[in-house]
């Protein structure tokens, strides 16, 4: 699990966009925690869930094709993410780990806190109101550049907040030449289903591999 | 580089008139006659010429299952059972792009779903490696570092390709193995063994080093791609049972160049270098073959 939650860090970035917000309302001060994630912890707060359309565009400079894949992200607090995608893959992340069930290899991963650890890092600070972990730069009207603490610049990623200042746009750069664009729409708020929906169940004939 | 695929396939197809001759100078059978090691052999060369003929470079999608005795890779043995066997432990399953290029590079790409996570490149005597994610990686080179594993690139792709290559007096030698022909030889240092079933396709192959380490391939599935005949699914293991890696391709596409840029990888400029002791151990677990 730990190259998978490597590899998925650029995905519980794009979750943590949920982290974006609007800025403070005048007179009030500057609230504590990232800018860009007011205004998705506000509404999550005061609603329980979020749901969110995502479009994962991978752009490969070697082959020159570009990889599109579609699903579907929901939020809950504390630090409860889930991403399904169209081809039936499923990840989840809470705050003791994360599940990742995969189809095409007929295999359900349980990462326990240590496995998930990179994943959760970003995770959790970023459902996190302090927005422990992280550092913030705004670089327009709407975009931010969020870094990992201790990270170096160039492995900033760029969030752009939609009109409603809802997470609408993350850019992850994987390299030189390669980068991943996740695109959020449709966000929704609805009444929190609790822990049980974000773990994952095997269905009949998978493999389980438990990870610490 | 065309010359030498066609000096290649010159000789193979030399090597297959000389099999499919010998194979048919002996008495004409009464009967449907009993395959023999040397038509087995003409089979065998056929198709491997096919699959070299098929393209100078392929590039898969694969999915990998590996299982691992604990410690095998770390020196840990902390968790290892007592009497060195036990049951190996199921790691990840994790999707690859794999390009090959022949004769001797091959590239594998972990996880590109969601950005490449781990990137290795096997070219002639070096070996890079980089992760992305970390910004390191490392670059190795065969001989100088001592791999244990000389020309890695020939040796993954012969074994992800059942591109083995039995010297002439290996096939005088064939034998048959219960519905098998087995043909073994010695390259280097190294043991080699090949068995084929009736299509002439390598079942299995083995490859054991002198203090006995290497790895056994059997090749589960084959399937006709564009024509030619590729295992799709193959069981890697370790003869000491310390792993096994089980890869299965799901796209095959053959491309009639092959591309450098592609195949080979660089570290990039400002890449933390680790220790090359981190991927030794499990290159040299595969054995030397040339």
């Amino acid at each position: 699990m730990r190259r998978r939650t490597r590899h998925a860090g650029a995905l519980a970035l794009a979750l943590a966009l949920l982290a974006a917000g609007a800025p403070a309302a005048p007179g009030a001060g500057p609230p504590p925690g990232l800018a860009s994630a007011r205004a998705l912890l506000a509404r999550l707060r005061a609603a329980g869930r979020a749901e969110a359309q995502v479009r994962l565009t991978r752009h490969d400079p070697l082959s020159g094709r570009d990889v599109v894949v579609r699903g579907t992200l929901a939020l809950e607090r504390p630090g409860l993410a889930r991403l399904d995608l169209a081809d039936g893959q499923r990840l989840t992340l809470r705050g003791d780990g994360g599940d990742m069930l995969q189809p095409a290899a007929k295999q359900l991963v349980r990462a326990g806190p240590r496995s998930a650890a990179g994943l959760l890092s970003w995770w959790g600070a970023l459902l996190d109101p302090e927005g422990r972990g992280f550092r913030e730069r705004r670089v327009g009207p709407r975009a931010y550049e969020l870094t990992r603490e201790g990270a170096s610049e160039e492995e900033a990623q760029r969030l752009t907040l939609g009109a409603d200042g809802l997470p609408a746009t993350l850019v992850a750069a994987l390299g030189p030449d390669e980068r991943v664009e996740y695109r959020l729409a449709r966000w929704r708020f609805a009444r929190a289903r609790g822990r049980a929906g974000f773990v994952l169940q095997a269905p009949p004939g998978y493999e389980v591999v438990e990870l610490p | 580089m065309s010359g030498a695929r066609g000096r290649r396939a010159a000789a193979l197809a030399l090597a297959c008139a000389g099999l499919a001759l010998a194979a048919s100078c002996g008495p004409r059978p009464t009967a449907p006659a009993p395959v023999t090691g040397g038509a087995r052999g003409a089979r065998y060369l056929g198709e491997l010429l096919r699959r070299e003929d098929a393209a100078a470079m392929a590039d898969a999608d694969v999915m990998l299952w590996a299982r691992v005795r604990p410690g095998a890779f770390s020196g840990d043995t902390a968790d290892a059972p007592p009497d060195g066997a036990g049951a190996l432990t199921p790691l990840p399953a994790l999707r690859a792009d794999l390009l090959m290029g022949w004769p001797d590079a091959l590239r594998l790409r972990f996880a590109p779903l969601f950005g490449v996570a781990l990137d290795v490149a096997a070219w002639g005597d070096s070996v890079v490696a980089y992760a992305p994610g970390q910004r390191s990686g490392l670059a190795l080179d065969a001989v100088r570092d001592s791999l244990g594993a000389a020309a890695p690139g020939r040796l993954l792709l012969r074994l992800w390709s059942a591109a083995w290559r039995p010297p002439e007096a290996a096939w005088r030698d064939a034998a048959p193995a219960g519905d098998l022909v087995l043909v073994r030889w010695v390259e280097a240092e190294d043991s080699v063994a090949v068995a084929l079933d009736a299509n002439g396709r390598p079942a299995w192959a083995r490859l054991a080093r002198p203090d006995g380490r290497g790895v056994r391939v059997t090749y589960e599935r084959w399937e006709l791609v564009s024509g030619v005949g590729w295992p799709m699914t193959l069981r890697v293991e370790g003869l000491d049972g310390s792993f096994t890696l089980t890869s299965r391709v799901d796209h095959l596409r053959f491309e009639p160049k092959r591309d450098d840029a592609r195949l080979r990888l660089r570290l990039p400029p400002g890449a933390k270098r680790l220790d090359p002791a981190r991927l030794g151990p499990l290159l040299e677990m595969m054995g030397g073959a040339r």
